[in-house]
């Protein structure tokens, strides 16, 4: 009769203790959906998601911001560092329309994909028209779908060339300049490679594609929005990744390269060059780095057929959750990072490219960055990824078929033409 | 038995028109709130899942989702990525699990020695199982990377390498990495069952076998492996429906890739979701792991059963 007791009491506790843990999980998100109240001045807190910042940036702007407006506390989540799980984040919280956030922090490619999913709040009578005019245009054409704006551009991005400015005078023109002059500094001076670029099978392996194919005249799908990634410069461009590789300019590692990876390396001091996105210049320079002071800035490379180089417009645009319960503290926060002092302040402290074209002429801004002014016109022709609601599954079709094409599992004509056929099917269903 | 006393008890006091209705149905009774809640927190989602799965639902799509019955289900029964994935976890499951009870089985015979400090080995060597998946995913995509990893840099330390492979990017030695990793972390749980399973094996059985003057090895396989039959199978069907569902490793380590080749169904399913929104299609698969798993679990049920019964 005493076991009976005992196990009895036991199976007690343990059935109290999985329900009463079950109930707590609310309590932390109870802090941040306090109804607007009518008094304009009532204390309020947002909640805003991004990714993680390594810089300072993040934190001086709040601290900016809450200092301008005292009433309104902002609470910054940290999301994993690559877009592929910042976004999957955001689609299980949205989708179950989630007020627990109220501003977040957007990939350039998904304001079509979330606009479209219902679950951003329409900017219009927030950021008119003229107040969009002094921003710069890939940006902004990327955060408008169908009639409406839904995102302000918070920071831009566009792929360029690392070099080292110690070792190398001028930076090459062509792919062809850059293998060869990899291949006449390997073994000398600490160098074991020559160029880094990012083909981990995620986002990272489509924008640096995109850079390699538009470098050599191709592209995914031409101005009418056809199909042409297996064009024949397409496929040109797409074969000078395989090259890069196959002449051991590049490691065989590339395919499992994020933009950190690179970075990693690149600090080592043993590469030449690198294609990367501009934010990790800070790393670069920092005082740990083994190559601070001998890094240098510059368009990427052109291929054989092309005229213009390559560059994937990047950058990070600032939305407000439709289920928002306080949208215009969030809107205030959103304005003051992106205006004038706000953008100043990402620049400076965090590498961040502004999107407000007065910003590359700001004095102070260029004395800390003097490379902006050669990188606003690549970032003015910087080209986007396909605009779509369903850009996840074209970016998926890009990823898995040039991915098997750079290990080598298929050719690189065999890869673009499947990759041209699920991207009509995908095109052509909707 | 217990049961009727209770029923005795109960009887004594009950009076009137319900007597008896009570302890007829006590059983029932008392298995209600487990099956009530086992029924709201699986069995409605699988249903759920399955309805999903009848639509084509794309949450980019705000216009009410289209019923198309089947349609998702032929669409499956096409689809080259699924049948890859598919093929992928059975060697995954297939491979992990054997190595798990080879190394567990081992470890276990270990365990079972008498030696000093064994209570405290049984209990650390649990830690491997303890962290979560996809901690120790990243942790290992840290060590498999091919020029900042301590694996190349130990493996050419000691020359059985000449240059840096790349694990995680080539298509063969992905998939033996993500066996590795989750052998590692599976391996102290599978050992600890059979260790378990090995302590109930009446020590006269051996006692008689030394009498007629068994060798350790004769004693191995006609006493102990049949003695634990049933605890090899209740720890297989754990490991192999676990392995079948795994996400957390392979979606850390190598994210499906390279090409796909390390996809599981579970991953396949969580990138239809998730990444492109597609619910229905993704519901499909999801529905489509679970009645594999299931029928793989009708499978060892069965097995478990006719052995009770010798």
């Amino acid at each position: 009769m005493k076991k009976r007791k005992i196990s009895l009491i036991l199976a007690t506790f343990l059935v109290a203790t999985s329900i009463l843990s079950g109930c707590s999980k609310g309590t932390d998100t109870k802090q941040s959906t306090e109804s607007e109240k009518t008094s304009k001045n009532d204390p309020v807190t947002i909640v805003w998601k991004r990714g993680k910042d390594t810089t300072p940036a993040t934190a001086k702007l709040i601290e900016a911001f809450e200092k301008k407006y005292n009433y309104i506390t902002v609470e910054q989540e940290d999301l994993p560092a690559t877009s592929s799980e910042q976004h999957n984040s955001y689609t299980t919280a949205l989708a179950a329309g989630d007020d627990s956030v109220d501003v977040i922090t957007m990939d350039v490619v998904w304001s079509s994909e979330f606009a479209s999913a219902g679950w951003l709040l329409p900017l219009e009578k927030y950021f008119t028209e003229s107040k969009q005019k002094e921003f710069l245009p890939g940006p902004i054409a990327s955060v408008k779908y169908k009639d409406s704006i839904y995102a302000v551009p918070d920071w831009t991005d566009a792929g360029v060339l690392f070099y080292r400015k110690d070792l190398v005078t001028t930076p090459p023109k062509t792919y062809d300049e850059l293998i060869k002059i990899s291949k006449d500094n390997i073994g000398k001076n600490g160098i074991e490679q020559g160029f880094l670029f990012q083909a981990f099978q995620n986002e990272a392996i489509v924008c640096n594609a995109l850079e390699f194919i538009n470098g050599n005249g191709g592209n995914i799908l031409d101005k009418d929005g056809n199909v042409v990634i297996d064009s024949v410069k397409s496929i040109g461009g797409i074969q000078i990744m395989k090259d890069l590789i196959d002449q051991k300019v590049s490691p065989k590692g590339v395919v499992t390269y994020k933009p950190q990876d690179c970075t990693d390396q690149f600090i080592l001091g043993n590469t030449l060059f690198m294609r990367n996105w501009p934010a990790n210049f800070a790393a670069l320079n920092a005082d740990s780095s083994a190559v601070k002071g001998k890094v240098g800035i510059a368009a990427l490379p052109t291929g054989a057929s092309g005229t213009q180089p390559g560059s994937t417009l990047g950058g990070w645009n600032l939305a407000i959750n439709k289920s928002s319960k306080q949208p215009d503290a969030a809107w205030k926060f959103i304005e003051f990072i992106t205006s004038e002092e706000g953008q100043k302040i990402n620049a400076i402290e965090g590498a961040y490219m502004p999107t407000r074209e007065k910003i590359y002429t700001d004095s102070e801004v260029l004395a800390k960055y003097p490379q902006l002014s050669d990188l606003l016109p690549a970032f003015k022709v910087a080209k986007p990824r396909p605009v779509s609601p369903y850009y996840s599954k074209i970016s998926d079709a890009i990823q898995v078929n040039l991915h098997k094409a750079l290990i080598g599992e298929t050719s690189v004509a065999v890869a673009a033409k499947d990759t041209a056929k699920q991207l009509n099917e995908i095109i052509n269903k909707k | 038995m217990k049961l009727s006393n209770n029923t005795e008890n109960l009887k004594k006091r009950k009076t009137g028109f319900k007597e008896g209705i009570v302890e007829r149905n006590l059983g029932y009774i008392l298995l209600a709130p487990a099956v009530i809640t086992i029924g709201i927190i699986a069995i409605f989602p699988i249903l759920k899942t399955f309805w999903y799965s009848l639509f084509d639902m794309q949450l980019q799509n705000i216009t009410s989702p289209r019923f198309i019955g089947i349609d998702n289900y032929i669409k499956l029964s096409q689809d080259t990525t699924f049948l890859q994935s598919l093929r992928n976890t059975v060697y995954f499951s297939v491979l992990s699990v054997i190595l798990e009870l080879l190394i567990g089985f081992i470890a276990a015979l270990l365990m079972d020695l008498k030696f000093k400090g064994r209570a405290f080995l049984r209990a650390t060597i649990l830690i491997p199982w303890a962290i979560p998946g996809i901690i120790i995913a990243l942790i290992f995509q840290y060590m498999f990377n091919d020029r900042l990893g301590i694996i190349n840099v130990m493996l050419i330390k000691f020359h059985l390498i000449n240059s840096p492979v790349l694990w995680l990017g080539t298509k063969g030695y992905a998939m033996w990495s993500v066996i590795v990793v989750d052998v590692w972390k599976q391996v102290p749980f599978m050992a600890l069952i059979l260790v378990a399973g090995l302590q109930m094996i009446p020590k006269e059985l051996y006692e008689s076998c030394d009498v007629d003057g068994a060798t350790y090895l004769e004693k191995l396989f006609y006493i102990t492996i049949p003695q634990m039959k049933p605890v090899i199978m209740v720890a297989l069907l754990f490991r192999t429906m676990g392995a079948f569902k795994v996400f957390d490793t392979i979606y850390g380590l190598t994210g499906g890739g390279p090409g796909n080749s390390t996809s599981s169904i579970s991953v396949y399913a969580y990138k239809t979701l998730f990444n492109d929104l597609d619910f229905g299609y993704g519901s499909t698969i999801a529905i489509a792991t679970f009645v594999i798993i299931f029928i793989l679990c009708l499978g060892y049920i069965k097995l478990l059963g006719t052995e009770k019964e010798d």
